[in-house]
């Protein structure tokens, strides 16, 4: 692959970040090589047509949204990442205590999960031990997953079933499989005690929800503990674990 | 960064590395107007490593690596399917596959087979004329990891024209 400059080199040389003897060489080679050279104008037209188009069309436009990203976590993520970050990638607790525990961790693949807890000021992890309760506003931070789709879902033991990412939607949402990702959408739990257990299901190509949602109302039909010793669904994702927060009254 | 604090900053980023995003993603994405949404989307994701970043040289693979996932989530995700068989070369064998990826269907058509870090390792290859080694830099993962993923995206290109020339 080196009979030419690479795009990056190229670039690289755009930006004036090549130390001198790369510059030297690839001035060298582009002197001689027409077809590198045809590829450094192109490069040159389209950021020169940024600069006298685009720049000044979406620079106010690029603000606005960072401005609206910077506003749009109803969380302080600065308190969730750095959490992650220090747990590495997620806890193996097993208790059947009220508060999280996950389920179905073990296996090779299996994207983490983890779920944070705001109430009133405070925000907490919902490890084993830790109760969640009613108007809990609660966001789960997933992955890396390792696959390009993503759907999560939750069942109560009263069998109702919905789906949390896309929140409401139809099938599951496109991630990057590399990246872990917090969750958009707060889930606000609601008054209902007991057990919920949220699965999460990264697949190659999407879910539908439709039968996801059957497949978690099954398990939520076998009631409280039979969802609080569920491992897994009856659905077919690549990988796919789980964890169950325990909704109490204070 | 603080957005209140520091609009201008965000703006100097935006024009002097903005050009370099706005190029990759009009390669890779094939057409302007996707491109300069896609700028901004990966703008966004990528300021604070070019803030952070001690040379333009580091900048340059936060772009590489950030712009290229991008782009290959958004080619994986567009709705219109290709039509395989109006679009594929009559002689594909006599293409380099770095030719035929210059073909956005056939690329779209791969991209959907793979997941878009496979492509993205395939493209930063084949395309972009990197090393592996540099590839594997860029992307973050061992050259193994790399030249599996290269393979990876040559078996489904062969398996394409297999399928097309059945």
């Amino acid at each position: 692959m080196s009979e030419h400059v690479s795009a990056f080199h190229l670039d690289a040389l755009v930006l004036e970040a090549l130390p001198p003897g790369e510059r030297a060489r690839v001035q060298a080679h582009l002197a001689g090589c027409a077809r590198c050279s045809d590829r450094l104008s192109l490069r040159n037209d389209a950021g020169e047509r940024f600069v006298a188009e685009v720049l000044p069309r979406t620079a106010p436009a690029l603000l606005a949204r960072r401005r609206r990203r910077a506003r749009r976590p109803v969380w302080p993520l600065f308190l969730v990442v750095p959490a992650l970050a220090a747990a590495g990638l997620l806890m193996v607790a097993r208790g059947r205590k009220a508060g999280v525990t996950d389920g179905d961790l073990t296996w090779k693949g299996a994207p983490p999960v983890r779920a944070f807890a705001r109430r009133d000021a405070r925000t907490f992890e919902l490890s084993a031990g830790t109760p969640a309760a009613p108007g809990d506003a609660v966001r789960f931070v997933v992955g890396p997953t390792g696959a390009p789709w993503l759907l999560v879902a939750s069942v109560d033991a009263d069998g109702h079933a919905q789906v949390y990412f896309p929140f409401g939607g139809k099938r599951s949402g496109a991630v990057d499989p590399s990246a872990r990702l917090a969750l958009p959408d707060s889930v606000i739990l609601d008054e209902t005690p007991g057990p919920e257990r949220v699965f999460v299901f990264a697949s190659r190509e999407p879910l539908d929800a439709g039968p996801v949602l059957r497949a978690l109302e099954a398990l939520g039909a076998g009631g409280a503990e039979a969802l609080r010793k569920a491992s897994r669904a009856a659905v077919p994702a690549q990988t796919q674990s789980s964890l169950v927060i325990e909704k109490v009254k204070p | 960064l603080s957005v209140q604090a520091e609009p201008d900053r965000v703006v100097e980023l935006y024009r002097r590395y903005g050009g370099t995003i706005y190029a990759r993603c009009c390669q890779l994405l094939g057409d302007a107007a996707t491109a300069e949404d896609a700028t901004q989307e990966t703008f966004l994701r990528v300021h604070r490593h070019l803030a952070a970043a001690p040379s333009a040289a580091e900048a340059l693979g936060w772009i590489y690596r950030i712009a290229t996932n991008y782009c290959f989530n958004e080619l994986r995700n567009r709705r219109h399917r290709p039509q395989l068989r109006a679009e594929l070369p009559e002689s594909p064998a006599a293409l380099r596959l770095e030719d035929q990826l210059g073909d956005r269907r056939l690329l779209g058509a791969i991209v959907r087979r793979v997941a878009p870090r496979v492509a993205a390792a395939a493209w930063l290859y084949h395309v972009d004329g990197m090393e592996q080694a540099e590839v594997a830099r860029i992307l973050g993962v061992s050259r193994r990891t790399v030249i599996n993923r290269i393979r990876e995206f040559e078996q489904v290109a062969r398996d394409l024209r297999a399928e097309e020339h059945a």
